[in-house]
């Protein structure tokens, strides 16, 4: 700098710098704040910015795709009407109150646990709290706020016949409605003008109207195909190949006539009527033509009405739509509400109820069908009468969101109320109780008990006691509960053999320990399913009296000896971390080996493998899956099961999306659980805190 | 004490009963006795009642059923297995179906989840957390559930074979003239960048100028006229491409060092002839090349389908000059490491030894190809008799087959592209060649290797944080470049800590294996489950399920307990 600077020129300057206090100028716009943050963490190199510009449309064009599909797409009818097999499977709904119980002693053991170990923070109570108000609050406002769009059926003489299908409007329909209701009724002639205006018609259809619909859109496609072929040909980068295939394909598209004038749509008069379901009395009638005022009528009470539509003139070969508000599909629904299962697993003949249940908003009844002509009148069910078209976001959330919030919100408040009254109590009992020995707070000796009962609770109550609840048949455990009381089980029962093969394995004595090496280490070389099959199979031929044990206690074997080996290995890993002065000290005091063990060793070892045996549960969780191939029906096999149903074929993607964040929620769960438990410090490093 | 007071020698030895049974020793060995007689009794009782249950309905296990003709097809099988093949091929088709599941399934978990692991701590926030996120979803759902999800939600949503997704699409393609002028172009900066002058800044400016320049002539001279007709050269184009020109040009005179100078003018003139040859007019869209173009993969509903390579007679000439081209490759190899071990003087080993392999491989195809076919090839007719006849008069006559390509080719290895079967009517029905993956083969394959992948990726991460910080420090100030602190420094060290865990995942993937069933792909357990069920020997089957299982998590854990031994520390 001297060297370089001449010293004449340089000193005042110098002397001006030295004298002046610089003025405080902001940072740089990188240097901090967000920018800073992204250009660090988002552009930081030239291939950094590459991926973060190609991740952001990723992220962005698949979340686009999966609101679109959630939206308009999704049919999750499937999930709210299996809501309660999702959970319960076909659990006896007279024993209902038993799971029930069961759920809110757990959400009140949470709370009292929260209370003890960790400390509930306002923004999560607050979030909880949201919750529950939100789920509570939003089924009345949409309900209030949207109507559901029109309805639309079809009115005519003849077989309509486009392509392959083939359907006869029906002269009536039959539906639900609760008193007070309105039902309005008038020709659809929003559509009636040409095959554009009719592809564009969406919301629910009869069949007839379904089809119209379609043959028209189909049309267009059809001519829309043409006209890309044609311009296709029209290039000469064509193989031979390929150009024989285009004009193949070419010679096989005709643009059939307008479907308007095929059908002659909304042209004949319709003779509309509302019959009453019970009674058959018409509440109100006209004939409709495009362009007359709609026909509208409040109905009087709850139940069953139809909705009778013959054309005028009998000869008329055409077809008219009839837009309708207030006319809703609905799901027959054909169950056995209580009692046993007869030998082949179906519930007895004398048990089965019919229920129909309006889809949008779970109106239920089991009012038998109207049978005005002697037979069942035609009814607007779910697997005939579907969403044509995308669902409008109105109809997303009047159609799925508000029912399944009705669904969800009753229970979800108890929980939260259990929760929260657990974790006063354990707060109050600490403020009379003194602690005992001193040390141990009355709530923390009571929680470590109620989560040391609880699971054989969940197993009593699930199952019931000879005496006291009467059994329930264990083929009708189904869905989460199965999944739970699947691992569950397995969970506790695979403990004492888990530790007595890690101590087999410890052991010095050759012969036990061969014994408890080679069961482990075979367990741990062949697949759980392998286990399954072999319980399945092999345990009736043991013994004759196990030929009656039911599949699910098959599986709870086969999973907890699987479970045991993999269980013996954390353990004898945790033993190998207890510090061998500890065993030495033990022996010079003079305790018995019993007496090592179960004071001294093993509670270390424990402590120790904590994480791991929470890893173990989780994949534990996850693994009792594999039941739903030996035919049990939990939460994999139950969604099996659900889509395998006429009602709800190819509704895959729903059903599997559903138990997916099901089984995530409570892995990912437990997973927080055990971070928490290890950021807490277990074991060694509890104990000096207290 | 106790030795002075009752010296040991003079200890009365009374061996009395009592005294005998309170031994500890005593104990523990009659303790195992009793242990083995009650453990070896429950064993053999639960196997007795087992045979008497099964004697009772006539199935006493066995393995002579094993040779019995099994009597069901397999989806997923090899050409010479059919339903009138015994029980033993059949199960040998499982089990081979399995270790094709397993085989290619380790090795994609491993690249998948190492890519993983180096995602989870990449410094690039967003990739970081969109791979935290998908790890931590596939973590913590069940794999069957994500099974059942790739078979029937992914692979049944892909399009019918007739509207297959080929690549590359069928079509006609067209090298025009102008792509040779662009390569000349991109030779030529390659070359000019090669001056000293050119720091990593200017180089970039040369590359975007020329980048540009290309998209500017495409968009131009090409995409434009197709779409609005023909346009005439404007004059600012041209003059703005030759003026370009010149600048490089006397960019390279005035900066290139005198010794450089000449690569400059080269590559000047190089992109001046090149502009002047384009704006002739006969460039642009004059066509070098037409062919066309057949779909090497094909994927559908039905599967995924690649093309086959069959190797014709002169294939194993051509495998003995690879292998004694691998052979003196590993020779170079170890030559030039030892010389870089006893000299200090760098080498580079592992590219000589690339080249020579590479190019053994390439000479000795073309030298095995050199050789005409003989003009006249003795073929089988169609009444099974033999007769001499040239490639022309056998295709006339229709006895030309893939059999008589692949013997008499004068490639070692032929090509045969996927071909779809069409009807006259131009409609596409099936596959004509091609190798076929089938969606259950694919399902199962990708839902396994995603899944473990999560877990290596998680295992990676840990190991290579594992690595203490002050290794990456202490070899950035020897002045090591990142590629070799990470080959030598990083991963080495990681290598160790990942590879028990990794050998771990390995195993689960091959258990996991058997939720084959759950996508009916015909693996082992599938496959002995049909065996079972027509055979009524369900004991013998589980058996040989278990023991088969057995021997495979055997042999991948002493094949992991190797590798483990390779990267231990060596202590002394």
């Amino acid at each position: 700098m001297t060297t370089m600077a001449e010293p004449h020129s340089q000193e005042p300057t110098e002397t001006t710098l030295l004298k002046q206090e610089s003025p405080a100028r902001p940072p740089p716009l990188l240097a901090v704040g967000p920018l800073a943050w992204m250009r660090k963490n988002l552009f930081n190199s030239l291939l950094d910015s590459i991926v973060t510009v190609v991740s952001v449309i990723l992220i962005v064009s698949v979340l686009i795709s999966l609101a679109v599909w959630a939206v308009g797409e999704a049919n999750w009818f499937v999930v709210n009407f299996n809501w309660r097999l999702l959970i319960l499977g076909r659990y006896p709904a007279e024993s209902e109150w038993r799971v029930t119980l069961l759920a809110v002693i757990t959400a009140f053991t949470i709370g009292m646990a929260l209370a003890v170990w960790s400390r509930v923070s306002r923004s999560a109570v607050a979030v909880i709290a949201l919750i529950v108000v939100f789920l509570l609050v939003t089924p009345p406002i949409i309900y209030a706020l949207t109507t559901l769009s029109p309805s639309y059926v079809a009115a005519g003489n003849t077989e309509l016949s486009f392509g392959a299908s083939k359907v006869t409007p029906q002269p009536q329909l039959g539906f639900l409605a609760k008193a007070g209701e309105t039902i309005t009724v008038k020709v659809a002639d929003r559509f009636a003008t040409d095959d554009m205006t009719l592809n564009t018609l969406y919301g629910f259809t009869d069949k007839a109207a379904g089809l119209i619909a379609n043959a028209a859109s189909s049309r267009l496609s059809t001519a829309a195909q043409l006209a890309e072929l044609n311009q296709k040909l029209e290039n000469d980068l064509l193989t031979t190949g390929q150009r024989t295939r285009l004009n193949a394909q070419l010679a096989k598209l005709t643009v059939p006539a307008p479907i308007t004038e095929m059908f002659s749509v909304n042209k004949p008069a319709v003779q509309v009527r509302l019959l009453r379901g019970s009674t058959l009395e018409a509440l109100a009638g006209s004939i409709l033509t495009t362009g007359t005022p709609s026909l509208s009528v409040t109905v009087p009470a709850d139940g069953w009405y139809i909705l009778e539509k013959i054309l005028v003139d009998k000869q008329d070969t055409g077809s008219t739509i009839l837009e309708v508000t207030g006319i809703e599909p609905i799901i027959e629904r054909n169950f056995s509400r209580a009692g046993d299962l007869d030998a082949t697993g179906n519930a007895t003949a004398a048990e089965r109820v019919l229920q129909y249940i309006r889809v949008t908003d779970n109106y239920l009844t089991e009012a038998l069908r109207p049978t005005p002509d002697g037979k069942n009148v035609p009814m607007a069910i779910l697997i005939d009468n579907n969403y044509r078209g995308s669902h409008t976001f109105n109809d997303y959330l009047r159609l799925f969101v508000a029912p399944f919030f009705e669904i969800l919100n009753v229970s979800f408040l108890a929980f939260a109320l259990a929760g929260t009254i657990g974790y006063w109590f354990a707060r109050l009992i600490d403020r009379f109780i003194p602690p005992i020995g001193g040390i141990h707070r009355a709530s923390a000796r009571a929680t470590t008990w109620m989560l040391i009962v609880l699971p054989m609770l969940m197993f009593i109550l699930a199952y019931g006691i000879g005496g006291v609840l009467p059994l329930t048949d264990t083929r009708r455990w189904g869905g989460l509960l199965l999944t739970i009381m699947l691992t569950v089980v397995s969970v506790i029962a695979s403990f004492p053999l888990g530790v007595l093969l890690a101590l087999g394995r410890q052991s010095e004595l050759p012969v036990i320990k061969a014994a408890s090496t080679v069961y482990i280490e075979f367990v741990r070389g062949v697949p759980l399913i392998t286990v399954l099959f072999m319980a399945q199979l092999l345990l009736p031929l043991v013994n004759p009296a196990l030929a009656g044990l039911p599949n699910v206690f098959r599986a709870m074997v086969a999973i907890t000896l699987f479970n045991a080996a993999y269980l013996a290995e954390n353990i004898r890993g945790g033993l190998q971390a207890v510090p061998p002065g500890q065993e030495e000290a033990a022996k010079a005091l003079g305790l018995s080996n019993f007496d090592i063990v179960m004071s001294i060793t093993l509670p270390q070892a424990l402590r120790a493998i904590l994480p791991a045996l929470v890893g173990m549960v989780i994949s534990l969780f996850k693994d009792t899956s594999l039941v739903a191939i030996v035919g049990l029906l939990d939460l994999t096999g139950m969604a099996q099961n659900i889509v395998s149903q006429t009602e709800f074929i190819g509704l895959r993607r729903e059903t599997l999306l559903v138990i997916t964040l099901m089984y995530f929620g409570f892995s990912y769960a437990i997973a927080a659980v055990a971070r928490r438990i290890e950021e807490s410090g277990s074991g060694v490093v509890r104990l000096r805190q207290i | 004490m106790v030795a002075d007071s009752v010296p040991p020698h003079q200890a009365p030895r009374r061996l009395s009963l009592a005294a005998w049974l309170r031994d500890a020793r005593v104990l523990n060995i009659l303790g195992q006795i009793v242990f083995a007689i009650i453990l070896i009794a429950a064993v053999s009782a639960i196997w007795t009642s087992i045979l008497t249950s099964l004697q009772a309905k006539n199935l006493t296990p066995n393995t002579n059923f094993l040779a019995d003709r099994a009597g069901f097809d397999i989806s997923e099988r090899p050409a010479w297995y059919s339903s009138s093949s015994t029980y033993a091929e059949a199960f040998r088709v499982g089990v081979e179906n399995s270790l094709r599941i397993i085989g290619l399934g380790l090795v994609l978990t491993t690249i998948i989840g190492i890519l993983g692991g180096i995602f989870l701590l990449s410094s690039n926030w967003l990739l970081r957390s969109i791979t935290r996120v998908i790890v931590e979803l596939l973590r913590n759902t069940p794999l069957l559930v994500q099974l059942i999800g790739w078979y029937f939600v992914v692979m049944l949503s892909l399009p019918l074979f007739q509207d297959a997704l080929t690549f590359p699409q069928e079509s006609v393609w067209v090298l025009a003239w102008r792509f040779a002028l662009y390569l000349a172009l991109i030779v030529a900066a390659v070359v000019v960048t090669r001056l000293a002058w050119f720091t990593v800044k200017r180089r970039a400016y040369l590359w975007a100028g020329l980048l540009g320049a290309l998209i500017t002539v495409e968009g131009l001279f090409v995409v434009v006229p197709r779409q609005f007709g023909s346009l005439q050269l404007t004059s600012v184009a041209l003059w703005s491409v030759l003026l370009g020109s010149a600048l490089v040009w006397w960019v390279c005179w005035r900066y290139a060092q005198a010794s450089t100078r000449w690569r400059g003018i080269g590559g000047a003139i190089g992109a001046i002839v090149g502009s002047l040859l384009f704006f002739v007019g006969l460039l642009p869209t004059a066509a070098f090349a037409r062919f066309e173009v057949y779909p090497a993969m094909i994927l559908s509903k039905r599967g995924f389908v690649i093309p086959e390579f069959l190797p014709s007679t002169r294939f194993g000439w051509w495998l003995a000059i690879v292998i004694s081209g691998l052979i003196a490759a590993a020779i170079a190899w170890i030559v030039l490491a030892r010389i870089t071990e006893q000299t200090g003087r760098p080498t580079q080993h592992v590219l000589w030894s690339v080249v020579i392999a590479v190019s053994v491989a390439i000479l000795g195809w073309v030298a095995v190809s050199l050789p005409p076919p003989p003009a006249t090839m003795a073929l089988p007719q169609k009444d099974s008799t033999t007769l001499d006849m040239t490639v022309e008069e056998a295709i006339s006559a229709g006895v030309w087959t893939r059999d008589a390509e692949q013997q008499y080719s004068r490639w070692p290895l032929l090509y045969v592209p996927p071909v779809q079967k069409i009807s006259p009517a131009g409609i596409i029905s099936g596959l004509a060649s091609g190798t076929q993956i089938t969606p259950e083969y694919m399902a199962l394959l990708l839902g396994l290797v995603i899944y473990t992948a999560a877990f290596v990726a998680e295992i990676v991460r840990a190991g290579i944080l594992a690595v203490p910080n002050g290794q990456l420090e202490a070899s950035r100030a020897l002045g090591l470049s990142t590629s070799q602190t990470l080959s030598l420094i990083i991963l080495p060290q990681a290598l160790r800590i990942i590879i028990p865990p990794l050998g771990n995942q390995y195993l689960n993937l091959s258990k996991n294996s058997s939720l084959a069933i759950a996508v009916a792909y015909a693996d082992l357990v599938f496959v002995t489950q049909t065996i079972m069920n027509q055979s009524g020997q369900s004991v013998t089957g589980i058996t040989m399920i278990m023991l088969t299982y057995l021997a495979i998590s055997l042999v991948l854990a002493w094949f992991v307990n190797l590798v483990n031994r390779r990267f231990r520390i060596v202590t002394r």
